[in-house]
């Protein structure tokens, strides 16, 4: 197990090399591409941490998103902070809706909780749609844009944000606080009866969740210098879930990996075609049927080694001297 | 006085379409744990079809029989062909219904364009009906009643008949109506497919009055998901309430504070949910 841990972090190691130098072979366009991808991921493995992880599915994830979004636009146009902790703010602002979040949700399990986590979210958006003297309305609000020369700098911001993000889910799932969740998501009644607090480990896990979403939201808005209520669009939610379906829930990389694929397929299948949605549709379908588990699990669970292995090598392991 | 009668029956009306919703969503996940995210398509499927048919023929009935037909048709292949593949996983089984959201959506958009389609409604109810000093269109009405006799004979069935015991078994305990020799897959089948219909009747109902367009869909489906959830999982009666519940709170919501409509819906699900999390009427 640890030589495969090893060589996934070799891969990612990798990826972050690759994405780092990203920058010099391509344009403008294939980067912001890459940015918006890179703060999907971060989105995506916050998603996994209660979807994966905990066991809680939520299909409203893009309140935490939304929420640290506007808390930031909101404190970046009307306080004198500095820009970057007014952004700090509303990435702790993703963590302070998941805990008043997580009060309510916390009761339910399962289906529930994917369906009042959409109500949840749908309120929410409800509220900031409604409320149009603060958040601007339907409008949204143009936020000041974080002043670095367009195209470059902020890429690579993302990317380490990114891989800053990415290092601290993969430890906080990896201390014994994640492999208690992990416990709990696997057998409830056993974790409670062993004296842990489930309930307090579930919240904790949904306001970790939360401020990374909200990590990524910010970054979204910074991305966008815009917020509307379309942040918080249930399409949003399920864009993510399904990123985290689609690579792999409990696995951290496959979320990255799955928020890379869904944000690139989506921008080169609608380059192509007016029918993307189609398209994007009947792939859902068909990974649905082929990898219910997700790629990531689907694709650790083809034997390479035996596959790849050459021919002559295995004859060498047949009993020598029966030839003769 | 007359304002809140009007606000009311504008709530019944729009109570009866959710409950056509509901019925099958709520009756599938109690038999098989199946998450249908698409019976929203269904639902939008179900209003276009009628669109066509009343532009062809110019008959209302064949445009909703059709309608249903098609659909009931279109639920039972989905669910044999994709959804039964999927046993209980709940995550494959909402990225393969969401997909489907996708598809239908887009063909959706294809043929009939991004514009809302309404129809109007059939001859000898296109005109208002006044009683004392409310005046009404007749239209809604019929709706209300279409929707509450179909309501009275699901609970005929449910109550009073053979394949209503086999449901209510199945949704009480799917392993233990198997082991009795209840043929559970084909019931689900019937029922998946019967709830569809009921899904395009509804769409169909109501495209004189709301129309349809994108994003019809996941609208329905939304109201559909909270109507069950505080209805409770499996339970028809539990349907109906919540969705006379939520059908006069939102008509209320939308008359009082326009701009927080949403919220008014949402709000009661999540207090339900809070202090009651199987729903009203659910029992798992």
């Amino acid at each position: 197990v640890s030589s495969y841990r090893l060589r996934l972090t070799a891969a990612a190691a990798l990826c972050v090399v690759l994405l780092a130098a990203a920058p010099t072979v391509l344009g403008l366009f294939p980067i912001s591409l890459l940015t918006e991808a890179l703060i999907y991921a971060i989105f995506a493995m916050s998603l996994d941490i209660m979807l994966g992880y905990a066991g809680l599915p939520s299909l409203g994830h893009a309140a935490f998103f939304g929420a640290a979004g506007y808390a930031a636009a909101l404190l970046a146009i009307h306080t004198h902070l500095p820009l970057f902790a007014s952004y700090a703010l509303g990435a702790l602002a993703g963590g302070a809706a998941a805990a008043i979040f997580a009060l309510i949700a916390l009761r339910t399990r399962g289906v529930y909780f994917i369906l009042i986590s959409l109500a949840l979210a749908e309120t929410l958006q409800g509220l900031v749609s409604g409320w149009t003297p603060v958040t601007g309305g339907t409008f949204g609000m143009s936020v000041p844009s974080y002043t670095i020369n367009p195209g470059g700098g902020f890429y690579e911001i993302v990317l380490a944000i990114a891989v800053v993000s990415g290092i601290c889910m993969a430890v906080f799932v990896g201390s014994p606080l994640g492999h208690v969740l992990r416990g709990i998501r696997d057998n409830e009644r056993r974790a409670s009866s062993l004296g842990y607090a489930v309930w307090l480990y579930r919240f904790i896990a949904i306001v970790v969740s939360g401020m990374f979403a909200g990590v990524a939201g910010v970054l979204l808005v910074m991305f966008n210098s815009f917020v509307s209520p379309s942040n918080l669009d249930v399409t949003v939610s399920a864009n993510v879930f399904l990123m985290v379906i689609v690579g792999g829930s409990g696995t951290l990389i496959g979320p990255a990996f799955g928020a890379f694929l869904i944000t690139l397929l989506q921008a080169l299948v609608s380059a192509q075609t007016d029918r993307w949605l189609t398209v994007m549709g009947i792939i859902y379908v068909v990974l649905a049927l082929a990898a219910p588990h997700g790629l990531f699990n689907a694709i650790r669970k083809v034997p390479l080694r035996r596959i790849l292995m050459p021919l002559r090598s295995s004859s060498t392991t047949s009993p020598s001297g029966s030839v003769r | 006085v007359n304002f809140w009668v009007l606000t009311l029956l504008n709530g019944l009306t729009f109570s009866m379409v959710l409950f056509l919703m509901a019925a099958g969503l709520t009756l599938i996940f109690g038999l098989q744990n199946i998450l249908n995210l698409a019976h929203g398509s269904f639902y939008i499927l179900g209003a276009y079809i009628v669109i066509e048919v009343v532009g062809w023929h110019d008959s209302y009935l064949l445009g909703i029989f059709a309608a249903m037909v098609v659909v009931g048709v279109l639920g039972i292949l989905v669910y044999r062909l994709l959804l039964q593949r999927l046993g209980q996983n709940h995550l494959a089984q909402v990225l393969l219904t969401i997909g489907i959201v996708f598809i239908v959506e887009d063909i959706a958009l294809a043929v009939w364009g991004g514009n809302v389609e309404v129809v109007p409604a059939p001859a000898p109810f296109n005109g208002v009906l006044t009683v004392g000093a409310v005046s009404y269109p007749s239209y809604w009405l019929l709706v209300i009643v279409v929707g509450l006799i179909t309501a009275g004979c699901l609970a005929l069935i449910q109550d009073h008949t053979r394949l209503g015991a086999m449901v209510r078994a199945g949704v009480d305990d799917p392993e233990m109506a198997q082991g009795m020799g209840i043929p559970l897959t084909l019931i689900s089948t019937a029922v998946f497919g019967g709830g569809a219909a009921l899904a395009a009747l509804g769409g169909a109902l109501a495209v004189p009055i709301t129309g349809v367009g994108v994003g019809t869909d996941f609208q329905v489906l939304l109201f559909a998901l909270v109507v069950i959830v505080i209805g409770g999982f499996g339970s028809l009666r539990g349907a109906f309430i919540a969705s006379i519940l939520i059908g006069v709170l939102d008509s209320v919501g939308r008359a009082e504070f326009p701009a927080l409509d949403l919220f008014a819906v949402f709000l009661p699900m999540v207090i339900i949910l809070a202090v009651r999390p199987t729903g009203l009427l659910g029992r798992k």
